[in-house]
């Protein structure tokens, strides 16, 4: 597959699960968590192309709903530790020294600490809505991006053009925020689209564990509910599996592409 | 012992996807036992990649096209005697030698993989070796890392490893360039040595004529890709044919005033892949005419084992 | 550090295996004083996380819904007025909230991290009784990926831009888009519903209880899918890794100076390269310790694994904070103490290391 093909399959994946989301209330206006038919209907069923679960809920109306909470949680919570680590990785590696050790050290604090046992005692303690799961997910991903953000900063700051800024007596947050940042900005969106990936998955795993929302259908949920039939139903888990493979999927050659794109001076071949 | 040890002809080098864009062309040439042949040029010349492909080690996208290469009377096969009875020696010793390897490991698995040596007979063969290459306290040495060693050390242990399984010929490029003057004269004074005590001819690839002068037997002068000029040294250096050796020496501090400047050579290299009609010498030539630009001078032996490929003293 | 490596030389020659005495050579290393500044400076660096941890996690007590007693008491004591007074007493949970940091941190060093009621012994002693079975499947998980890395990733390396490179790309694409939880579950499907051929979960055989050699073999395979199902994720990350640092280090002069030796393509890579390739690799392992444990919860939980994964899941059912919380310190100081680790093996397989 050439470079561009990786941005094109990938931003292609990317709209269908988007159209999906935002077709969920169209298409399925009903309450995802109803019951609609008999449990445990195979998919083909007429009128129901994926079948039902254990609980007769419409597997296809999930689906749809699911796609809905998993591109809310996995957006959010990236914008989130993206703001969080820009701002950290911003100020340690503009003001470096002490700034920087102790804004560093907190970093370290939170990559040592294991990220997904955090997030599931951060959502214990909080309870599980829609927005405590974004925190908790946003609070142990955004090391990645205040380390990649303060690298930039680092070398940036040394250019002529900031040099100069600061020469006439630009005031230190116009410089951040007007010269640096958006010289920086390339290689964290690269990053925030894997990290949406990666906080997907981690939403999934954290519903794995009946730590969702109990009141929006996710991916995860699905696969929870589903996995005590997997002998007589294996498709219950599979299709949610595979729609949450696919969008990991989408996302990271999306991200791939556009690092290729951004980035064209690290391309190796 | 007629027979030359390496015998090299009619060798093109071309882009493998593209076998008319050569980078050598139509180069013959020998190498006999236990000779020092000197092949010179400014960098593009060709006397590297034609290291390489003796050595089948052409990078990527470069191939032989045509040639017949001989080694010892056999066919030539790289992969097999790589090592064995070829020894090459790099440019720059500090990258040369990986840094996670002791220097004995880098040694030993030389004779070791060719020789068969056991582990105890690897080591002392490798303690030998580096007293061969006269580096002080081989015992030391042979546990310590790359990194802890100076460039002119380095290139000695470089040296040892080329020489270790006794071969026939060592291919030298550019050994001292990366080195300090007096580094440089120490390690051509090995080399040298090294082809009396044992033999090796050694193929000595240098764009410096000093070191020419002071080690070589013969020296083949290339330009653009081809031989313009071989001739034993002497005979080279008293009566050079080729405009283009004549600026070279002129290029060439004498031993006497090594401050006297450099004669610049004026113009550019052409690109191999663009030559001039003609000889390829003839736009940066002082004594060029009508004839230079139309068509190329054949190579022709001007006096015995002296050659050239100019108009001008072509028979 | 001169003179000491000279007199270990003339100490080492005197053994007759020369592996002994490169290995006491590593070792010694170590004490050089570059070293031992380095890891020094570590220490304190670890001491410090440590602290931070703590404090982490004095603040998620605070945070949770009652005051800390209520936490503290778990499931057992809640609604028992008298038991959360005790317990208030005990921990001086009426104390202003700096007495209260100080108490909290002196109980974690005595390692006094309460006691659960529902399993009838202390946490400290809980967790640690179950860390073994983490630590195994840990173990074996990640060896399985940095094993798979290291051979999928110098393959890739070796042809890079070739068929085999494109396959081994799509593998890792594939793999890093996969729930590990999922995938879990999809190898029970196959190997367990639909073949039979291996045990869908736990860790040994309950009805069997074999003892010695079959015992081993038991627990093996039981070990195969859960292991494979956390490497997945893992063998990914260092493949793509190791791949990239193989291209870079391919291209260096001693590796065309190795060819020229004469040595073996397969040997150029596996050995030459890859030794140098080998110390991001090791840091990157590092850094995902911790990401392993969290990992461990889903994996464990999938396959009822009795480890400290599955100890979490269970606390997380049961609401049971103390437990979480005593589980998620442990973690993170064990995550440091594996830190400590990799930087010594750093210092030990680099000898050309800038220690900073």
């Amino acid at each position: 597959m050439t470079r561009h093909g990786a941005l094109w399959v990938g931003g292609a994946i990317l709209l269908a699960v988007v159209a999906m989301a935002g077709l969920a209330g169209v298409i399925f206006p009903e309450d995802p968590f109803a019951m609609i038919d008999q449990p445990l209907l195979w998919p083909g069923t007429p009128g129901l192309p994926l079948g039902t679960d254990s609980l007769g809920r419409d597997i296809m109306a999930d689906l749809f709903h699911g796609a809905r909470a998993s591109l809310l949680i996995g957006l959010a919570s990236t914008a989130a530790a993206v703001g969080i680590g820009i701002v950290v990785g911003a100020l340690a590696g503009y003001y470096r020294g002490l700034v920087d050790d102790a804004l560093m050290r907190l970093t370290e604090l939170f990559q040592t600490i294991p990220p997904f046992m955090l997030a599931i005692v951060l959502l214990v303690v909080l309870g599980t809505t829609l927005a405590t799961i974004v925190t908790a997910i946003a609070l142990v991903s955004w090391p990645a991006v205040a380390r990649l953000v303060r690298s930039e900063f680092l070398s940036l700051r040394e250019r002529e053009f900031v040099q100069s800024c600061r020469v006439i007596g630009m005031s230190d947050a116009r410089i951040i925020l007007q010269q640096i940042l958006p010289n920086a900005l390339a290689p964290v969106i690269v990053t925030a689209t894997v990290l949406v990936a990666t906080a997907i998955l981690m939403e999934a795993g954290l519903s794995f564990l009946g730590l969702s929302d109990p009141n929006v259908m996710t991916w995860g949920h699905m696969i929870n509910m589903g996995k005590d039939q997997m002998r007589q139903a294996w498709y219950i888990v599979v299709i949610p599996g595979c729609a949450l493979l696919v969008t990991a999927l989408g996302l990271n050659l999306f991200g791939e592409g556009l690092n290729d794109a951004l980035n064209p001076r690290l391309r190796r071949q | 012992m007629n027979q030359p040890l390496l015998s090299v002809a009619g060798l093109d080098i071309a882009r493998s996807d593209d076998p008319t864009r050569r980078v050598v062309r139509n180069l013959s040439f020998d190498i006999a036992r236990g000779e020092i042949l000197a092949v010179v040029g400014e960098s593009g010349c060709g006397k590297t990649v034609t290291s390489l492909a003796l050595t089948g080690l052409l990078p990527d996208g470069l191939a032989i096209a045509a040639g017949t290469l001989a080694f010892d009377g056999a066919p030539l096969r790289p992969a097999e005697l790589r090592g064995r009875r070829i020894g090459m020696i790099f440019q720059d010793p500090m990258s040369a030698l990986n840094p996670m390897f002791t220097i004995g490991d880098q040694i030993t698995e030389v004779l070791r993989a060719h020789l068969g040596l056991r582990r105890a007979a690897a080591r002392a063969r490798a303690l030998e070796l580096l007293a061969l290459v006269r580096l002080p306290d081989p015992a030391r040495i042979i546990d310590t890392y790359p990194t802890r060693l100076s460039g002119g050390q380095r290139q000695r242990v470089v040296i040892a490893i080329a020489i270790a399984c006794n071969p026939d010929l060592v291919i030298a490029d550019e050994p001292t360039t990366a080195l300090d003057p007096t580094i440089q004269a120490q390690i051509m004074a090995l080399l040298a040595g090294l082809r009396e005590t044992l033999g090796i001819a050694i193929m000595l690839i240098t764009h410096n004529l000093g070191l020419v002068a002071q080690a070589a037997d013969r020296v083949m002068v290339m330009y653009a890709g081809r031989k313009v000029e071989e001739a034993p040294v002497e005979p080279l250096f008293a009566r050079p044919l080729h405009p283009y050796t004549r600026r070279l020496l002129a290029a060439t501090p004498h031993p006497g005033h090594a401050q006297s400047r450099l004669a610049e050579i004026p113009g550019l290299v052409p690109s191999v892949f663009d030559l001039p009609p003609g000889c390829p010498f003839a736009p940066r030539c002082d004594v060029a005419e009508a004839r230079c630009h139309g068509s190329e001078p054949a190579l022709a032996s001007v006096y015995a084992g002296h050659f050239a490929a100019c108009h001008f003293v072509a028979p | 550090m001169k003179k000491r490596t000279k007199k270990l030389s003339s100490v080492g020659s005197a053994l007759s295996a020369e592996s002994t005495e490169r290995a006491g050579k590593k070792v010694w290393l170590l004490f050089s004083k570059r070293s031992a500044c380095f890891l020094a400076r570590r220490l304190a660096l670890a001491l410090l996380i440590v602290l931070g941890i703590a404090v982490c996690n004095f603040v998620l007590l605070h945070m949770a819904p009652g005051d800390a007693a209520d936490a503290l008491a778990g499931e057992a004591g809640a609604g028992d007025p008298a038991y959360l007074a005790i317990l208030r007493a005990r921990f001086g949970l009426d104390q202003p909230l700096p007495v209260q940091l100080w108490h909290f941190l002196l109980r974690l060093v005595t390692f006094d991290l309460g006691y659960s009621s529902r399993y009838g012994q202390s946490v400290a002693s809980l967790i640690l009784e179950r860390l073994p079975a983490t630590l195994l499947l840990m173990g074996t998980a990640m060896t399985l990926a940095v094993i798979g890395g290291i051979v999928l990733g110098v393959t890739a390396a070796r042809f890079a831009g070739r068929a085999v490179d494109r396959v081994i790309s799509l593998i890792v694409l594939l793999l890093y888009g996969t729930p590990m939880f999922w995938s879990g579950l999809m190898l029970i499907l196959l190997f367990s519903v639909r073949l039979d051929w291996l045990p869908a979960g736990g860790m040994y055989d309950m009805r069997v209880r074999a003892t010695g050699l079959a015992h081993v073999l038991d627990i093996g395979q039981h070990l195969i899918l859960p292991a494979a199902t956390q490497a997945c994720f893992f063998l990914a990350v260092y493949t793509r890794l190791l791949r990239a640092s193989m291209l870079e280090v391919l291209g260096l002069d001693h590796i065309r100076f190795a060819r020229a030796k004469g040595m073996p393509e397969r040997r150029i890579a596996f050995v030459h390269a890859l030794r140098n390739a080998l110390p991001p690799l090791i840091t990157m392992v590092g850094m995902n310790v911790g990401t392993f444990l969290g990992g461990a919860v889903l994996g464990e939980t999938v396959f009822s694994w009795p480890g400290i994964g599955r100890l979490m899941f269970d606390a997380v059912f049961q609401r049971d904070i103390n437990l979480l919380l005593s589980i998620l310190v442990l973690s993170s100081v064990f995550v440091v103490l594996a830190n400590l680790v990799v930087d010594i093996l750093y210092v030990v397989i680099n000898p050309a290391v800038e220690l900073r």
